[in-house]
């Protein structure tokens, strides 16, 4: 047994215990857990309307939970502290921020309030935009002002970087842009990233653990390493296309097209076959499919 | 971090307080013409029998202002925070959430007394021009409760925006606009010269309704 000494201990950044929370008499979530590791890149992903943004609006406090803990840096985040909240660097849906301003103005703005402000940071990356210093953020395309978001997270320096669904409205180019830069930044400051995205493709080779949200449930939490490891896809024909297979133990979930049918699963190759042949289904051609994290993120969560 | 933050909520309503001020000043003015044009036409004293007969407000121009003044501030200052929940990157900055909105607020009050003071300055230099000293007691009297209701308008205006729960939202419209009603209801001059102090304490204490909506904002509650 490791024993634990203070350079092996990996501390949480994050911790949440049995979140609940409701909208009204609409359950979101419940019982929702999860610890984010200090330096590693978490994805929170689900469909539409699994609790995405309601998780990270109460991790930023701003939504009280029904019940639950909710922990950032050891403090319950519905009361974050001035300083904690300056380890905290926050990009809002739709890469929100103040339209009003000009390049130069937004910058001057946030710069004085966080005392590790990296000026150079903010402007390499303008830099790279065709904008001027003067040029309002109102007048700018989603993918700038994208640009203007991510420039002043890392201006600011945090330690942990919350970023609800940076994606979106973006083209495959500023996407590729952010996760570049983000990648960078992470590795070479050991920072911590807690991120959704509707597109799962983007994070594929950027994410270190994940956990997949299912109608006011968890699917699954684990390293995404492990899970496109262990999660597979079978693919085969069966005689009889009317055959259904309902997700259970082995299953997860299944596809159908005509008499082609995938099936989604944790287990080996044999154990399926077992199954399949425990329920004497007659079916030919069994063979693994490769997949991509969308793919498995689809297998899993289904396509409904 | 102060000025930061000032420069914030003055990069939001620069135009419209530009506006506003070319409109306190016509106003002003056209209260000035008036004026003169009566005492040039009519005899001094007949004037004056008139006005305090008639009750005649010679500065009616101003009743408004500093309602659209509060009016027009608060929603360029509170709507862009509104829009796309902007208000919760004014709240994620590391300052004290309370300490955050009433600098918020205080921005915005300081530029509607400012309006407001050059109204009040103006006037009276007007008054002293053409008037005896009792018109200018009573015109304090009366444009007073008309500078709160300005004030109190901009604070519900706040409360309405921060608001994140629509149905109360309408609700604290309601509510606000029969208070706001209250410092305009009565005609003539010298109306609220026994009430300037309950009018007073009023808009302080509906003031206080902001850090019920910002408690809400932050709670989520919808």
């Amino acid at each position: 047994m490791d024993k634990k000494t203070p350079e092996n201990v990996v501390s949480n950044v994050v911790e949440i215990n049995n979140l609940t929370h409701y909208y009204g008499s609409r359950l979101i979530f419940e019982n929702l857990s999860f610890n984010i590791r200090e330096g590693s890149i978490f994805g929170l992903l689900g469909k539409n309307g699994t609790g995405k943004t309601t998780t990270i609006n109460i991790l930023n406090g701003f939504l009280r939970p029904k019940s639950g803990q909710c922990l950032m840096f050891g403090e319950d985040s519905y009361s974050l502290s001035p300083a904690t909240k300056a380890r905290v660097g926050f990009l809002i849906e739709g890469h929100v921020q103040y339209s009003f301003m000009n390049i130069r103005q937004i910058e001057r703005y946030y710069s004085a309030f966080y005392p590790r402000w990296k000026k150079e940071a903010y402007y390499e990356l303008m830099s790279k935009l065709a904008v001027t210093e003067h040029q309002k953020l109102s007048k700018m395309s989603c993918g700038q002002r994208s640009q203007v978001a991510l420039g002043l997270i890392l201006a600011q320096d945090p330690d942990l970087l919350i970023l609800d669904d940076f994606s979106m409205g973006l083209d495959a180019g500023y996407r590729r842009l952010f996760i570049d830069y983000l990648t960078e930044y992470a590795k070479a400051e050991k920072k911590t990233i807690f991120i959704t995205s509707h597109i799962i493709q983007d994070l594929e080779n950027f994410l270190d653990d994940c956990i997949i949200l299912d109608y006011r449930s968890v699917l699954l939490t684990m390293p995404v390493k492990e899970f496109l490891g262990t999660f597979k896809q079978y693919k085969f024909e069966v005689a009889d296309p009317s055959i259904t297979i309902p997700p259970g133990h082995i299953v997860k979930n299944s596809e159908r097209v005509k008499n082609k049918i995938s099936i989604y699963s944790f287990s080996s190759e044999g154990e399926v076959t077992q199954f399949l042949n425990s329920r004497g289904i007659q079916y030919s051609g069994l063979h693994l499919v490769p997949m991509s994290l969308e793919d498995a993120f689809i297998g899993l969560t289904g396509k409904y | 971090m102060i000025s930061a933050l000032i420069m914030k909520e003055w990069l939001k309503v620069k135009w419209v307080t530009a506006g506003l001020l070319i409109v306190h000043i016509a106003a002003l003015l056209l209260t000035y013409y008036d004026l003169s044009n009566l005492f040039k036409s009519y005899k001094a004293n007949e004037v004056i029998i008139q006005f305090i007969t008639f009750e005649v407000v010679y500065y009616s121009k101003l009743k408004y202002l500093a309602l659209l003044s509060g009016l027009g501030i608060g929603i360029f200052q509170y709507f862009p925070e509104l829009n796309q929940s902007r208000l919760k990157l004014t709240l994620h900055l590391p300052v004290k959430e309370h300490l955050l909105i009433i600098q918020m607020a205080a921005t915005g009050i300081v530029l509607l007394c400012l309006l407001c003071l050059i109204d009040a300055v103006i006037i009276s230099l007007i008054t002293a021009l053409f008037l005896p000293r009792e018109f200018f007691d009573s015109m304090i009297t009366t444009t007073v409760p008309w500078y709160l209701g300005g004030l109190t308008a901009y604070v519900w205006v706040m409360v309405v925006f921060i608001e994140p729960s629509w149905r109360k939202r309408i609700l604290l419209s309601v509510v606000g606009l029969g208070i706001v009603s209250l410092f305009y209801a009565g005609s003539g001059f010298n109306i609220y010269a026994y009430s300037i102090w309950c009018i007073a304490v009023l808009a302080i204490i509906s003031g206080s309704v902001i850090f019920l909506s910002a408690y809400n904002f932050k709670r989520g509650i919808m």
